[in-house]
């Protein structure tokens, strides 16, 4: 056991190509002692490292991946410092912050008063970054930062300028190979020398990068997706080169320097579309990450002053224009506003701000000027536990990919071996030509695709809890859209989920002398000051018609009766049967509608004015907005729908019949929910628990998806497997809907990766020869090769266009 | 007149302000105080009504004790 907590900390990993990569750096990281887990996500380029400080420092994990052939990306910042006299203060500051964990290099220049910081986001802010160098006795000097906190997008761009470059060089040179190559414009000997030249750059210049990738994967005892390209393309550029300048060895034999070529240029063309369509799938989560404040006007010493958001502390004063951003959470304590909250609760109505109402960071001020305290700030905002989620579910993967990922692990050696057993047994066995033989091989090796496998998940559920980020629906789990899709079973909890959880009036019924508003205005007056909730309720309807509500001048609560009060010489009771029998009131007039009401699940009170019974007014908890809609779409959709509560079962049934529901669980205790939900997956089914997150919070552990519904900006962020932001159980449908579309794209895309290796790599090896007497060349196998992973990117990419049906 | 229970002091009904209902019959209080102890356990109340020897002990406050 150790003592100290576990850290974790997300790294951005550069120089990644396929899943092989992946697998590496997490065996690498795994090997390290004080490493509890390490999860790296091909498609999104980050390593989720759980770990423990006191056993390992964040360098040697580094060290590591650095080991393993990649790079950790670096946030890079520049700050104007102030208060340097000399070089050695300089020094100065770069020793303190070198000292400090998270900061790979500080270089300070004394001449332009900059000190260039290198550091990991997920270790160190940026506002202790500046801590340091103040307490070393110097000044920030607040500026315009650039902006730096797309570095991992600059890299992508970078990359793919880097892919369009080699491409261009490489179609440049391949051009005229092929030419040569069918018009033979020269005698043999030389036009295969011309050809020479003008493949070998290719050959090793623009595919340095797979030789490179080669090494890396032998110095880590693994062969990856570019030793298979390595080994085809140089096997055809070797054989190429002994026959061109050999060629007594070899005789009448042709070159295929084209095939090496086009080979590397089609692998590039695919890495290409690949990267393209990688940053595509990855653009919801980037644009959640892009939504932060840049900076906060606050109010310090009576001014304001903007500065940058990281810098706001709670408890400042931030004031917020119309059209403006607001940088982080807080209360509003000045000022009146419609805030827009679509980037967080994907709802497009703005919604109301007044004094005392919570506002949310990176939500968008519309109407007037906000004034609010910072309550929450840097990583604890809304936004930044939603972008850690989003960041979380990204790494973690469905069950179903672990079948990909142990295949694709054995794929390359595989692959080698077939190449080679095919080979040899065209030319031992078939007695097939040396150039034959080589063609299958080379064939073999380029055709295999481990990179399609690796892809298939990650690139799904990065499209598809993007596409729920957008729409305030947040999927933490791999798990969860694994099991989503053989979902059976939705069990919600009726109190606070069903219904708004608060009672309110449903029915006034007057006896003969009065009205409808003078029942509301009598009721309203005996529960002034009542603090039962069915009292708020009568007050809070009365005030909303616009009735007067006079104090009363004498109050008497009576438990488990009612409350009698007197208002200008008028005796006003309002209580159960009991309390009008105790004052000798006969009741038969309206026994029955009491009745009535009460079979409806309702809580029915009556009024006696001045020893006359006076009328019925019924208070009950009633179904949200959309219960209703969300429960009968789920039955279309085929599943079972049920409703738990700690209720009685008059008032569960009639709750029931009116949202529609297949089976009640009634007189629940909160604490036996979560045996419920274990009761009905031992009936064999795949239950979700829809719960508020609180309360409900065992439940939806138990069940195989826990789904809580938020209240507006209030997320309950650590319970469930879904988190709907919105109070609309609408999305409860979205979610489950969103969950199987994403499902289904990860099944489509692993079938399409196996299926393609499984077809091809057969072709390839010429099984299909004697039948159909065609071989697949080499230069196909590469076409087909780069298709088969862009398929499975593109594919992913297409769950963007997902629609809820509701 | 009738009795205040807990404090034995007398308190008109008909202007009785502090007033509850046990067993389906009216009580009457001279304050919130003596009120909320009878609420709390009305039974000992009640016997201790037909001993009459509850005295002046409910120590309930407000200006009618």
């Amino acid at each position: 056991m150790t003592q100290e907590k576990n850290k974790r900390s997300t790294f951005n990993i550069g120089g990644m190509s396929c899943i092989n990569c992946a697998h590496t750096i997490e065996k690498e990281l795994a090997k390290l002692n004080g490493v509890t887990q390490a999860t790296v996500n091909l498609a999104a380029e980050q390593a989720l490292i759980d770990y423990n400080p006191a056993l390992i420092s964040q360098k040697t994990i580094e060290a590591a991946i650095t080991q393993a052939g990649y790079h950790v990306i670096h946030e890079k910042i520049s700050l104007q410092v102030g208060g340097m006299l000399c070089v050695n203060c300089a020094k100065t500051i770069e020793k303190a912050l070198g000292n400090r964990e998270g900061i790979y290099n500080a270089a300070v220049n004394f001449a332009s008063e900059t000190v260039s910081v290198e550091y990991n986001p997920s270790q160190i802010s940026l506002p202790s970054i500046k801590k340091t160098i103040q307490d070393s006795g110097y000044q920030v000097i607040e500026q315009q930062q650039k902006n730096s906190e797309d570095t991992a997008g600059e890299e992508r761009k970078r990359h793919i300028r880097h892919l369009k470059i080699l491409l261009a060089t490489s179609v440049a040179l391949t051009i005229p190979i092929l030419s040569l190559m069918w018009l033979s414009p020269l005698p043999m000997e030389q036009n295969n020398i011309l050809m020479f030249l003008l493949a070998t750059p290719v050959q090793f210049i623009v595919g340095w990068t797979f030789y490179v990738g080669t090494y890396k994967g032998l110095r880590n005892k693994t062969a990856n997706m570019d030793t298979l390209i390595v080994m085809g393309t140089s096997t055809a550029w070797i054989y190429s080169t002994a026959v061109t300048f050999a060629p007594a060895t070899f005789p009448g034999a042709g070159v295929f320097f084209d095939t090496a070529t086009m080979i590397m240029s089609f692998i590039l063309l695919g890495k290409l579309l690949d990267a393209v369509a990688k940053g595509r799938t990855s653009e919801a989560i980037r644009k959640i990450m892009g939504l932060r404040a840049k900076t906060a006007r606050i109010v310090r010493n009576g001014e304001e002053q903007e500065i940058p958001v990281e810098d706001v502390q709670v408890g400042d004063i931030v004031v917020v224009r119309p059209g403006e951003k607001i940088p982080v959470d807080g209360t509003v304590t000045e000022g009146y506003s419609a805030v827009d909250e679509k980037v967080i609760t994907g709802e497009s109505i703005p919604v109301e701000k007044n004094i005392g109402d919570q506002v949310v960071g990176a939500t968008m001020n519309k109407t007037g000027m906000l004034k609010f305290k910072a309550t929450k700030v840097g990583k604890d905002t809304v936004l930044a536990q939603i972008i850690s989620m989003v960041e979380d579910a990204l790494t973690s993967k469905a069950p179903v990919q672990r079948l990909a990922d142990i295949a694709s692990g054995y794929f390359v050696p595989a692959i080698i071996i077939t190449a080679t057993l095919s080979a040899l047994a065209w030319y031992f066995i078939a007695g097939a030509s040396f150039i034959f033989s080589l063609t299958v091989f080379i064939a073999v090796l380029i055709v295999a695709c481990p990179c399609a496998l690796g892809l298939a998940t990650p690139t799904a559920i990065m499209v598809g809890v993007g596409k729920g980020a957008e729409n305030g629906i947040l999927i933490k789990s791999g798990e969860a859209l694994e099991a989503a899709y053989k979902l059976q079973t939705v069990v919600f909890d009726k109190t606070g989920t069903l219904t708004k959880g608060e009672p309110e009036v449903t029915d006034i019924a007057p006896s003969a002398l009065f009205e409808e508003d003078q029942i509301l205005q009598f009721a309203a007056i005996a529960e002034k000051n009542s603090e039962h909730p069915l009292g708020a309720a009568i007050v809070k309807r009365a005030k909303e018609k616009g009735i007067q509500v006079d104090e009363p001048e004498l109050f008497n609560a009576i438990p488990g009766y009612g409350v009698e009060v007197e208002h200008k010489g008028t005796r006003i009771l309002l209580g159960n049967r009991k309390f009008m029998e105790a004052n000798n009131l006969d009741i038969s007039s309206v026994e029955g509608k009491m009745v009535v009401f009460e079979e409806e699940g309702k809580t029915a009170m009556l009024l006696a004015v001045d020893n006359q019974i006076a009328g019925l007014i019924s208070v009950a908890d009633t179904l949200k907005e959309h219960s209703a809609d969300a429960v009968k779409t789920l039955q279309q959709m085929g599943l079972e729908v049920i409703m738990i509560t700690g209720d009685n079962q008059r008032t569960a049934k009639a709750i029931a019949a009116q949202v529609g529901v297949d089976r009640v669980f009634a007189e629940v205790l909160p604490s036996d929910k979560a045996a419920e939900i274990k009761r009905l997956q031992s009936e064999g089914k795949i239950v979700a628990m829809v719960g508020d997150g609180i309360n409900d919070a065992p439940a939806l552990a138990q069940a195989n998806i826990g789904i809580a519904v938020g209240s507006g900006t209030d997320v309950a962020i650590e319970t469930g497997d879904i988190v709907l932001i919105k109070n609309d159980l609408r999305d409860v449908v979205v979610a489950i809907q969103l969950s199987r579309a994403t499902m289904k794209k990860i099944r489509q895309n692993l079938f399409w990766a196996f299926f393609y290796n499984i077809v091809l790599i057969p072709l390839a090896a010429g099984a299909f020869y004697p039948i159909l007497h065609v071989l697949f060349d080499p230069v196909y196998a590469a076409a087909a090769m780069a298709s088969s992973s862009v398929t499975v990117v593109s594919n992913a990419s297409l769950l963007r266009r997902f629609k809820p049906k509701i | 007149m009738v009795k205040d229970l807990v404090c034995n002091m007398d308190v008109d009904e008909k202007t009785a302000k502090y007033k509850t209902i046990y067993q389906g019959k009216y009580y009457y209080f001279c304050a919130a105080g003596c009120k909320k102890t009878f609420e709390a356990d009305p039974q000992k109340y009640i016997s201790g009504a037909s001993s009459g020897k509850m005295g002046h002990s409910c120590g309930c406050g407000g200006d009618h004790c």
